[in-house]
């Protein structure tokens, strides 16, 4: 484990590499380490700024087989926290080669699903201020994140637009779809 | 041997946008980096040898000059700005809300290029009483078999289709508004104008002092180009909900080989800025290899989650 976190603590100090996908030793070592990923998840709760943006884009190029052990990070932390690691799970997904969404979303399912009774509010850091200010809780975030596997033509803002009512009857309805599978 | 490649970069900043920190940011990176172009304002080239490729690099400002990178052979495009609901990209020198009539005969929040859906849902007192706009309302005299809109506001319509125009209606029902709530439709705006005078609403926001509106946009200002350019970055807050659609039927119709890259949420990250150092390290942004890399230095930044989209 210490071998790894040096491994890890070296890849991201080498301002060498933009891209860790370039790096034999991140795809020999990292990309496909589950090990890796824990270290990772907990380097970037600790981290701000500059060394943050780093690790969350180390993170963003794992293999989609181990989003997974990514979708862990659910269990503890905030609710921008749970934003965060929405943002990076998305990352990971847009990158994904074969575009089969649905067999990505059965591997995460089940931490998602945890989080539709989630009502938290979310206040993402924005550099700028942004036009429409839709509020969004961590129950919305994992159902936008769901949808979007599965229905890649679902807009999202159709959904933020309505109100928390409407919403949650949305979340239930879709979550007594997925529930039902999970008991399979 | 032939030369370098030479590429057009041009960034088109919408209305408030310009004024913020991030374009400024954008500039001094330019300044810093490549070479400005002697008696040209605001343009700028940089080599990569190593690609053999040469940019050159625009900051524009206006609708016209958008309309005009959208079909600059091969260029790489990149809107900055504002959505507008879906209304299209705006510009204009302000960051007033709502801009004086003498300085801007034509309120540039309204002057928008048209690239969306027929018809799009608003806010009455947010969006066109704040922004002192006046768009023209969707007539719903009769719903098209083939109404190109989002399913939120086909949802509206169907659902308020012959139903009674009661103030006290429950749920969507198309009302007058100055018959439910006078004081908000006899209301001046900062232009002089009563925008919301004859408008009509579907529905209350619940605990809110707002109403929507259905607003005519339709695809105008994008059909009359044929997106010559490579690449085109909707660098605005759910640019694939308000226009991808009319782009790809865009694209279809004009046999375009533009890629787009669209962002799924609000963003308000400074992506551009990203896009255009990934650029200059020689990375290519077509492609899916190519878009690779773009796609994740851009997507862990509060970015709207950015797609690339062919």
């Amino acid at each position: 484990m210490d071998e790894l976190q040096l491994i890890i603590s070296n890849l991201l100090q080498d301002q060498n590499i933009d891209d860790f996908e370039d790096s034999l030793l991140f795809k020999e070592q990292v990309m496909q380490n589950p090990d890796a990923i824990r270290i990772l998840l907990q380097l970037l709760r600790k981290s701000t700024g500059e060394s943050h943006e780093r690790i969350a884009l180390m993170i963003a190029s794992v293999a989609p087989a181990m989003l997974p052990e990514v979708a862990r990070g659910f269990e503890v932390g905030d609710s921008n926290w749970h934003h965060r690691l929405m943002e990076i799970i998305w990352t990971i997904v847009n990158l994904e080669k074969s575009r089969d969404w649905q067999t990505i979303f059965d591997t995460i399912k089940s931490p998602l699903s945890k989080l539709f009774t989630d009502t938290r509010s979310i206040e993402p850091e924005y550099e700028n201020p942004i036009e429409i200010e839709h509020t969004l809780r961590v129950c919305d975030d994992a159902y936008l994140l769901c949808k979007g596997l599965l229905e890649p033509e679902f807009i999202p803002s159709d959904f933020l637009d309505l109100e928390f009512q409407e919403r949650d009857f949305d979340i239930r309805t879709f979550r007594s779809q997925i529930d039902g599978d999970l008991l399979v | 041997m032939a030369g370098p490649r030479k590429v057009n970069v041009i960034v088109a900043i919408g209305i408030e946008i310009r004024r913020w920190s991030y374009t400024s940011e954008l500039i001094d990176f330019l300044n810093t980096n490549a070479t400005v172009i002697r008696d040209k304002i605001n343009q700028w080239t940089y080599s990569v040898p190593r690609k053999n490729l040469y940019y050159i690099v625009s900051i524009v400002y206006s609708f016209d000059e958008f309309r005009t990178a959208l079909d600059t052979e091969n260029a790489y495009v990149i809107y900055d700005g504002h959505s507008r609901w879906g209304q299209g990209p705006a510009f204009g020198d302000t960051s007033l809300h709502c801009p004086s009539p003498v300085l801007y005969p034509t309120n540039p929040w309204q002057d928008t290029f048209k690239m969306g859906w027929d018809t799009i849902r608003v806010p009455c007192i947010e969006e066109i009483f704040d922004h002192c706009t006046d768009p023209e309302e969707y007539p719903h005299t009769r719903i098209p078999a083939r109404l190109f809109a989002k399913k939120n506001v086909k949802r509206m319509l169907n659902k308020s289709k012959g139903r009674s125009q009661r103030c006290n209606q429950r749920g969507y029902a198309k009302r007058l508004l100055r018959n439910c709530y006078p004081q908000f439709a006899q209301k001046l705006n900062g232009r002089g104008v009563k925008p919301l005078l004859n408008r009509h609403y579907w529905i209350k926001k619940r605990n809110e002092e707002d109403f929507y509106t259905l607003i005519q946009v339709g695809q105008r200002d994008l059909d009359s180009v044929s997106l010559k350019c490579r690449v085109l970055f909707m660098n605005s807050c759910s640019s694939k909900g308000h226009f991808y659609y009319a782009l790809k039927r865009q694209k279809r119709r004009k046999k375009s080989k533009c890629n787009f890259y669209m962002t799924r949420y609000s963003c308000g990250a400074a992506t551009t800025l990203i896009f255009i150092k990934l650029l200059f390290k020689g990375y290519r942004p077509t492609g899916r290899n190519g878009s690779r890399r773009f796609l994740r230095a851009m997507g862990v930044r509060n970015s709207g989650v950015v797609q690339y989209l062919k």
